[in-house]
């Protein structure tokens, strides 16, 4: 923690940039900051607290509080909507929350270009419901679709449901602003163009400032690409006697080579068996269901209806069965907002119990898919049966791109955390380390889409990155010479630690 | 207004649809009781506000969709007209079998050879 002398220096100054309003040093103001949907260790929250919370309004504001922060060598944590799961906007080290919430203008439509510029504390949600009444969407959607920002989602690299169809975020930002860690205010894009999709020119700097998860900066505005709003949209579900057929199923269907494909996910029998528990769409469903499959489409209704055809064919063949319009239209429309489900597991006497929701996951190739369940699936078993403060909610798989190459692999265990103490904790990081050398022992990556900063992933980084992690090592060091943004992620403290023996 | 009994409370017998859960009202399902004795304790919900939380997730789902795309395609239509399809396929290709000298508009393999 920064000392209190320091704080209450940074406190003053701060209201000097932003006004005494926009400084919150409560400890609700702060607690609120330190939250992410599956805190954990929840026993040592309080070790994750930001010392101030400040709130500015303009890119100016946030280069004088980062230039303060580096002056004073305080840590600064960015935070959007602190909807990530892997702790990015959780401070590891006190210091200055940078909230960006009040950076929520929309600052131009170009229905020409379709382009629009916000400032990156703009949910997607209500930038969409502006964007209808020109016939646009920006098709940015996580399962934190109505709680998540742009800004967030350009420090996580996010993934969008629909990134088979439309891509994901780093396809969907032209360009943004972004203050450095030094201060400096710069514009990364394509080229040096705001709204060019595709330059040539230079090195390609923005996908180096996405997903740091906050150790590169604050991106303060963003041009986005636009489309078309949809005039159609589909997401049939499948259910399956067995994996197999569903698995077979899943492939089939991305590889179907159809334009407005969005997306194919697959859900195991462990999935299948937690839905049951209190999914009123899968309560009802014969005992032969065993896995189920959904697809989704987007755009003119005409392709959309004739890709549906190829769609429904498919699964057909595969012995699929459609569960009917209600099931498949409610169940899509809910996984947009999928973290306002309210979660409980059950302890090995079958009793419920609350829990909190924790998911670890990876990208891993189609062939592979099959292999890595079982392994993931030991691995909770095993964790399961040290510590009944574990559950196993499931596995899920879900089309990374268009071509089917890999997907998005998650399971999801659920964490008595009220019954959470060092040793169970001790074993979920252990548990972790294994899920994430099992992806990189099948050829993937320890993450497609939450992240890898966490305690028993963070530290296999440099195993799955080789050569490339001494880069980003280097990196940081140049652009973030005092280690003041967003300490104690990814294992960076090593750049620092390097250039202090060979000094 | 009044009130009533009957409004406020849901029956009290449970109808258990699986193991892990059934229903008291049509259509509401509720976790089995007898799991939520030892960590847990339920509360009593009036009907009212049982009601009121289904319609607003039912009209939240209906949001959801509109504010994504114009139109849901129905995926039951797609499947009927794809087994219309299969169906008048094989009502052709059974009708062509047994009657391999129907369709006279192309040569026979005969005539060609």
């Amino acid at each position: 923690m920064t000392p209190g002398t320091l704080i209450d220096q940074a406190a003053a100054e701060l209201a000097q940039i932003v006004g005494v309003d926009f400084v919150d040093a409560t400890k609700t103001g702060r607690y609120a900051r330190a939250r992410v949907p599956a805190p954990f260790p929840v026993h040592r929250l309080s070790e994750r607290l930001p010392d101030l919370v400040v709130m500015p309004s303009c890119t100016a504001e946030v280069a004088d509080i980062v230039r303060l922060a580096n002056q004073l060598r305080i840590p600064v944590v960015p935070r959007d909507g602190g909807t990530g799961l892997t702790d990015g906007a959780v401070p590891a080290r006190g210091g200055i929350i940078v909230d960006v919430k009040r950076l929520n203008a929309i600052k131009e439509i170009d229905t020409d270009n379709r382009t629009c510029t916000v400032g990156a504390g703009i949910n997607m949600l209500k930038l969409n419901e502006v964007l209808a009444e020109v016939g646009l969407i920006y098709p940015d959607d996580p399962a934190s679709y109505p709680c998540s920002l742009v800004g967030g989602r350009i420090g996580t690299s996010g993934w969008s449901l629909i990134g088979s169809r439309y891509g994901h975020t780093r396809d969907l930002v032209l360009s943004f602003e972004l203050v450095t860690p030094t201060g400096d205010v710069i514009n990364v894009g394509d080229g040096g163009g705001r709204k060019v999709s595709k330059s040539s020119s230079g090195y390609q700097l923005k996908h180096l400032f996405m997903g740091h998860q906050g150790t590169l900066g604050i991106a303060t505005e963003a041009t986005l690409k636009l489309f078309p709003k949809p005039e159609a949209e589909l997401s049939p579900f499948w259910a399956f006697s067995d994996f197999d057929d569903a698995y077979r199923c899943a492939g089939a269907l991305a590889r179907a080579g159809l334009a407005t494909f969005a997306g194919a996910v697959l859900f195991d029998e462990e999935k299948v068996a937690y839905l049951r528990r209190d999914d009123e769409a899968y309560i009802p469903q014969p005992r032969d269901v065993r896995a189920l499959v959904c697809a989704t489409a987007y755009g003119n209704e005409a392709e959309v209806r004739a890709a549906g055809r190829v769609l429904m064919g498919v699964a057909r063949d595969h012995r699929g069965r459609y569960l009917g319009d209600e099931i498949s239209e409610g169940d899509w429309a809910s996984r947009h907002d999928r973290y306002a489900t309210p979660l409980h597991g059950r302890t090995s006497s079958g009793q419920v119990v609350p829990m909190s929701w924790h998911c670890e996951d990876a990208a891993i190739n189609y062939t592979a898919l099959p292999a890595v369940r079982a392994e993931w699936h030991a691995i909770a078993r095993q964790l399961i049966k040290s510590y009944d403060v574990f559950d196993d909610w499931g596995m899920f798989f879900y089309t990374n791109g268009a071509t089917g190459v890999d997907y998005l692999t998650e399971i999801d265990i659920g964490i008595w955390e009220q019954n959470l103490d060092d040793p169970a904790w001790a074993a979920w990081v252990q548990a972790k380390r294994d899920l994430a050398n099992a992806s990189l022992a099948h050829g993937g990556s320890i993450s497609a889409c939450h992240g890898s900063c966490r305690e028993g992933e963070v530290d296999l980084v440099p195993n799955e990155l080789g050569g490339g992690y001494d880069v980003m090592l280097a990196i940081k060091r140049v652009l973030d010479p005092n280690n003041i943004m967003n300490p104690g992620k990814y294992g960076l403290d090593a750049a620092y630690e390097s250039a202090g023996r060979s000094a | 207004m009044s009130y009533r009994h009957v409004d406020q409370h849901p029956p009290d017998r449970f109808r258990q649809v699986t193991d892990q859960a059934g229903h008291r009202l049509e259509q509401v399902y509720e976790v089995n009781p007898d799991l939520m004795r030892s960590h847990v304790e339920q509360q009593l919900m009036p009907i009212w506000d049982t009601q009121r939380i289904v319609e607003a997730r039912a009209e939240h789902l209906k949001w959801m969709h509109r504010h994504w795309a114009q139109v849901t395609v129905s995926g039951a239509e797609l499947l009927a007209e794809l087994d219309a399809d299969t169906q008048a396929d094989t009502a052709t290709s059974h009708y062509a079998a047994a009657n391999p000298q129907a369709d006279d508009s192309y040569p026979s393999h005969e005539e060609l050879t």
